[in-house]
């Protein structure tokens, strides 16, 4: 295990996938700075009578902290999507194939390191924006750890899906567009309620019901560690039980797909 | 001690939609004892590397069973103390050659201090010391042998599964890698050497096996192979003298002033042309079996095999 997290991380680096999650944190710690002025700009537009200031900045800092880590995990996505593919293909796979590690345990160890680095790099640049905004707003909320916990979640989550498409396809134009692909449709099956209403069949408002709570629901997930984050209270925790039990499904598939492969 | 064992081993790769199943490996059989260079032969696609991957795990039997120190491919321990070189490997190209030690030996599970005494003796082993921090995309071909050779023993393997070894290799690097799997064999560890290189075949190698269309055509020692059956050249100052023998010990195949080349009906014979050449008072220099080059060998064997097959059909 030790192995594949230090080789996990000398690609990361190698690759230049880092430079990446070094940019986009840059840009966010151009915008923390240029909002410096914010606070004073209120004062002066009067607004801070309408509400408390500190409360407008701390919703301004908890949605653009998500949206930070939001995209640092879509870029995680699709840095890590080819690692799998890259590591299975002919003359490569028989490397890693021939040693004395089960082929289960060399898969999961590829997709936790993955998840372990890339997590980090993640979690690395969200508190360089939240020490930034601490330090240029005053922003201090210890409910933010819930929007790390929900990044962490979701990279996991697509992870589970882009590790599949890498296993049975072995290509990593197939494991972008099966994220892609999950992406679309569980925008789609989140109207599951409006198709109920619209459709004449009881089968297809089922069929409707049955895919939206199988399919993983990331952006009721991201809305819920953003409430979670503000201090409101969750009342649904399907979309987040749902989307587990999805991904491990689909991490139990992949495990059996990639015992019976011969490379 | 038999290290690896093969019984009807057949491996059969399922063609999917509109085509068809290929048998790389059919009803498979043999074995390879501790202490010895055993050499894999055959035309392309004949199964070598099938053999090589279903070992180890990489593909899955059809059927048969086979067995390394005793335990299945299935078992993650059976590959514990086997070291690899695949061919055509293409090694992970973000690590240096001393990253991709340090990399395997962790695929090992080796302490880090295991790694550093290991990588110490490989790299100067394969002449690859001082190019140990250099990226593995920057190698050429034969560099990239020579590491790959050393990932494959940086276990101390107690056998060591080389698919194409000196593919690329420049001829001192050949004598170089000869010698190191000579030392290897030496220390009483077993070396499956996988090769197009039949002369290097012929100049390590113990035994060999010769698979074709996925069979066990032949397999022998590289004495037996190279040997020509109840043929002999004998060395002897004949000068203008005529040397003839009984059709029912055999018959003269070459003759000169020099010497002769005799097919034999059966080797105890050997004796009756000694006792002839004596009567006519010709010294004899030296008797040797005739001897043919493990290519030649090679190919009649193939030859003879698609014959057979041949005719199989016709059947």
């Amino acid at each position: 295990m030790r192995g594949m997290i230090h080789d996990c991380f000398v690609e990361m680096i190698e690759r230049k996938a880092i430079w990446m999650f070094v940019v986009v944190t840059l840009i966010a710690s151009l915008i923390i700075l240029a909002t410096s002025s914010f606070d004073m700009q209120l004062q002066i537009e009067g607004q801070s009578d309408i509400e408390p200031l500190s409360g407008i900045i701390d919703v301004a800092a908890t949605k653009g902290l998500n949206a930070h880590l939001g995209f640092m995990m879509f870029l995680a996505v699709l840095a890590t999507a080819g690692l799998l593919p890259n590591m299975l293909v002919r003359g490569r796979a028989e490397y890693y194939l021939s040693k004395p590690i089960s082929r289960t345990g060399l898969f999961l160890g590829k997709l936790i390191s993955i998840w372990l680095v890339y997590g980090g790099a993640i979690v690395t640049c969200g508190v360089i924006s939240l020490a930034l905004l601490y330090l240029i707003h005053g922003y201090a909320n210890i409910n933010v750890i819930y929007l790390f916990v929900q990044s962490l979640l979701s990279f996991f989550i697509w992870l589970s899906v882009t590790t599949f498409a890498s296993i049975t396809f072995g290509s990593t134009a197939f494991a972008m567009m099966s994220a892609f692909l999950v992406f679309v449709l569980q925008m789609i099956f989140s109207y599951h309620e409006i198709f109920r209403d619209i459709v004449g069949s009881r089968i297809m408002a089922t069929v409707g019901d049955v895919l939206y709570y199988i399919f993983p629901k990331m952006g009721k997930i991201s809305d819920i560690g953003e409430n979670l984050a503000m201090g409101r209270v969750v009342d649904d925790w399907i979309p987040v039980w749902s989307s587990v039990i999805f991904a491990m499904g689909l991490i139990w598939v992949t495990v059996i797909i990639f015992n019976r492969k011969d490379y | 001690m038999t290290v690896i064992d093969v019984q009807g081993l057949t491996k059969v790769y399922q063609g999917g939609l509109k085509k068809r199943n290929i048998v790389a490996l059919d009803n498979v059989t043999f074995s390879i004892k501790q202490g010895e260079i055993f050499g894999l032969l055959g035309p392309n696609g004949a199964g070598k590397t099938t053999f090589m991957k279903v070992a180890l795990g990489i593909a899955h039997a059809s059927s048969g069973r086979i067995t390394i120190t005793g335990k299945r491919p299935s078992d993650p321990s059976s590959r514990l103390h086997v070291g690899y070189l695949p061919e055509n490997h293409r090694f992970p190209q973000h690590l240096t050659g001393l990253g991709l030690l340090e990399s395997t030996g962790r695929l090992y599970g080796m302490s880090e201090s295991e790694i550093n005494v290991r990588t110490k003796q490989l790299l100067p082993m394969v002449g690859m010391d001082k190019w140990g921090s250099t990226n593995i995309r920057k190698y050429s071909k034969g560099m990239q042998q020579r590491i790959g050779l050393a990932q494959a023993m940086m276990p101390d393997p107690e056998v060591l599964m080389l698919d194409e070894p000196t593919d690329g290799v420049d001829p001192v690097g050949k004598v170089e890698i000869r010698g190191v799997l000579e030392r290897i064999r030496d220390d009483g560890k077993s070396v499956v050497l996988n090769s197009h290189l039949l002369a290097e075949v012929e100049s390590l190698a113990d035994r060999v096996a010769i698979l074709s269309r996925g069979r066990l055509v032949k397999i022998s020692t590289v004495d037996e192979l190279t040997s020509r059956q109840c043929q002999y050249e004998i060395k002897a100052d004949i000068g203008n003298r005529l040397v003839e023998i009984p059709q029912d010990i055999g018959r003269v195949l070459n003759l000169s002033s020099q010497g002769l080349i005799v097919e034999l009906v059966e080797d105890e014979k050997i004796n009756y042309v000694i006792d002839e050449l004596r009567m006519k008072k010709i010294s004899i220099r030296s008797i040797e079996p005739l001897k043919i080059s493990l290519e030649q060998s090679f190919i009649e064997e193939v030859t003879l095999s698609s014959k057979n097959d041949k005719g199989e059909v016709a059947l």
